[in-house]
């Protein structure tokens, strides 16, 4: 069984209790380490260290969730209670979207490129970096753009298949089940009895326990994918640039968990009322 | 004979009617065809024992015979009339789930409150087996209500999908398929661009704490766009099955079907939600990077 070697053997705790502690050190830790070598004059190796160390913390993310996920877990991963409501709408198949990830680093390159007009607008941002960081995204060179493109050509190729197999892993799950409903009402009616006999716990469970493990193949899958965007992202960037990447997505990250805001955001909400009743049909 | 043989094919008939639970027999009948029948109810109970014994048919005057034949047409009436009025019940009923499915799908939210947006796609009320195993934006996806009606019509002898039907249902599945994965494309455009929008992103150069505002607003009033999207489609294949792919025998054996499916899944959901097992990690070794 799935479960026995971790959670019967080994002390294990709460893959939410995991994930408070994680986030807690992406804000408390990772974030202003990226702040503090990316603003002040800090030395190369300095640098490179701190991308390495925040770099392992996203991917030990990952590679936790990939242990937390088998048949029985795999439906609280994909729906997390503990993400918030400003979370959760945005969330692809348990996490963030991978495309994400390229529109993050391509926005970085874009607006440091544009026409002339935005250089006052961009420089005023980023005025307390030095320039090496100032400028990092300043004319990719065209192994970057290439890279960019291969990584989001992988990608492209992969998240759609993400998606088909999560719809066929659901809708045979459904027709299976519906089969075995049908059939067995069918038997019900024979015997003439006036209530259908209901499916079978049974075959409801066997049913899902081919879909479960599918759904943990998908989510593993989606996982390595966007770990390793990530990765190939921060291995296709200069340092700089990297280390920048990392700290716009660790500031994304963090970002979501922003008490204060979220609490805004409600109040706002209820009193503005409808979003716009003519939304509603 | 032959008229026998008619009765009895209309009884059969009569009982594969889903919703015509009880059998009635020919006595319930003709009680009930001689209350109805008023005045002359007196002269039928007298006529009762001559027409339970054919036997004795023979010996009758043509005025017993004529009685007798205007009695049966008054019991096959009677049970016409109850057929009646059970499909008229049963169109109502019908009419009321489309009215519930129309209800749900279309339900109002009031507010963009992140609460409401967040639970239409994962609500807290339901199991989260039961979300992994058939959730698409909050609900069934519209393809697994074709796929139901699919395996209904393959499976259920009594299920009469003309072949007509049966190619309108396919020809539905495609397009209902190629809509699932427009409203998915633009559900995933706003998962994917959203770094681009949300306040606190690095690349939203947000003024004021107004702005921020607004601007999770506006995400969220879109997410919410596409969810309505995706009920409405649910709500447009129900309709489109149960009022223009279905008889009305099978409009209703359908629903029974969807209920008591959807009910087998859920049941199936909150025993897997009691036993409780959580996602767990091993304590060492993992979660302490720093």
């Amino acid at each position: 069984m799935p479960f026995s070697l971790f959670s019967r053997k080994k002390p294990t705790r709460r893959f939410n209790e995991f994930y408070a502690d994680w986030s807690k050190t992406l804000t408390e830790n990772c974030l202003p380490l990226l702040r503090q070598s990316l603003s002040s004059a800090a030395s190369a190796s300095v640098l490179s260290s701190n991308v390495d160390h925040v770099l392992r913390h996203l991917v030990l993310y990952y590679e936790t969730l990939d242990l937390a996920a088998d048949p029985n877990t795999v439906p609280y991963l994909l729906f997390p209670s503990w993400r918030n409501s400003l979370e959760t709408p945005f969330l692809f198949l348990g996490d963030i979207h991978p495309y994400l990830l390229t529109n993050l680093l391509r926005s970085f390159i874009d607006r440091e490129n544009q026409d002339s007009d935005d250089d006052e607008n961009s420089l005023r941002l980023i005025q307390d970096q030095p320039l090496k960081i100032a400028t990092a995204w300043k004319d990719p060179s065209d192994e970057l753009v290439t890279r960019i493109d291969q990584i989001e050509c992988t990608m492209r190729l992969m998240v759609p298949v993400l998606m088909d197999r999560m719809r066929k892993a659901q809708r045979s799950f459904v027709s299976r089940v519906s089969e075995n409903w049908v059939s067995s009402y069918q038997a019900g009616k024979k015997k003439k009895t006036v209530t259908a006999v209901p499916v079978s716990a049974a075959s409801v469970d066997e049913a899902a326990k081919v879909e479960m493990e599918e759904l943990v193949s998908i989510f593993v899958d989606a996982n390595r994918l966007r770990k390793s965007v990530i990765m190939d992202i921060v291995g296709a960037t200069s340092e700089h640039q990297g280390a920048l990447f990392l700290e716009g997505l660790c500031q994304f990250l963090v970002g979501f968990k922003d008490q204060l805001l979220l609490q805004d955001f409600e109040v706002v909400a209820h009193m503005h009322c409808p979003i716009d009743s003519r939304l509603i049909p | 004979m032959a008229r026998t043989a008619d009765m009895a094919r209309f009884e059969e008939n009569g009982l594969e009617e889903p919703n015509y639970e009880e059998s009635v027999s020919w006595d319930d009948l003709e009680r009930d065809a001689a209350s109805k029948a008023g005045g002359s109810s007196e002269r039928l109970q007298a006529r009762r024992p001559h027409q339970q014994d054919s036997s004795r048919k023979g010996d009758e005057s043509p005025g017993e015979l004529y009685e007798l034949w205007r009695q049966e047409q008054n019991s096959i009436a009677a049970r016409l009339d109850k057929e009646l009025k059970s499909r008229w019940e049963l169109d109502e009923l019908i009419e009321e789930q489309l009215s519930r499915y129309q209800s749900h799908y279309y339900k109002a939210m009031v507010s963009t409150s992140l609460q409401d947006v967040s639970n239409l796609l994962m609500p807290m009320w339901l199991p989260p087996h039961e979300l992994a195993a058939v959730s698409w934006l909050g609900d069934w996806r519209p393809t697994s209500i074709l796929d139901l009606l699919r395996i209904l019509a393959a499976h259920n002898p009594s299920f009469s999908l003309s072949e007509s039907s049966e190619r309108v249902l396919s020809q539905l599945l495609r397009e209902i398929r190629i809509e699932e994965a427009v409203i998915d494309e633009e559900y995933a455009e706003i998962q994917a661009t959203c770094v681009l929008h949300l306040p606190f992103s690095p690349l939203c150069n947000v003024q004021s704490h107004e702005e921020a505002l607004r601007s999770v607003q506006k995400l969220f009033g879109n997410i919410h766009k596409v969810i309505s999207k995706a009920q409405r489609l649910r709500y447009k294949v129900l309709e489109l099955v149960m009022k223009k792919l279905l008889n009305q025998t099978d409009t209703a054996e359908f629903v029974v079907a969807f209920a008591g499916i959807q009910d087998a899944i859920h049941q199936f959901g909150e025993q897997k939600k009691l036993k409780k097992l959580y996602p767990a990690v091993p304590l060492k070794g993992l979660g302490s990077s720093s």
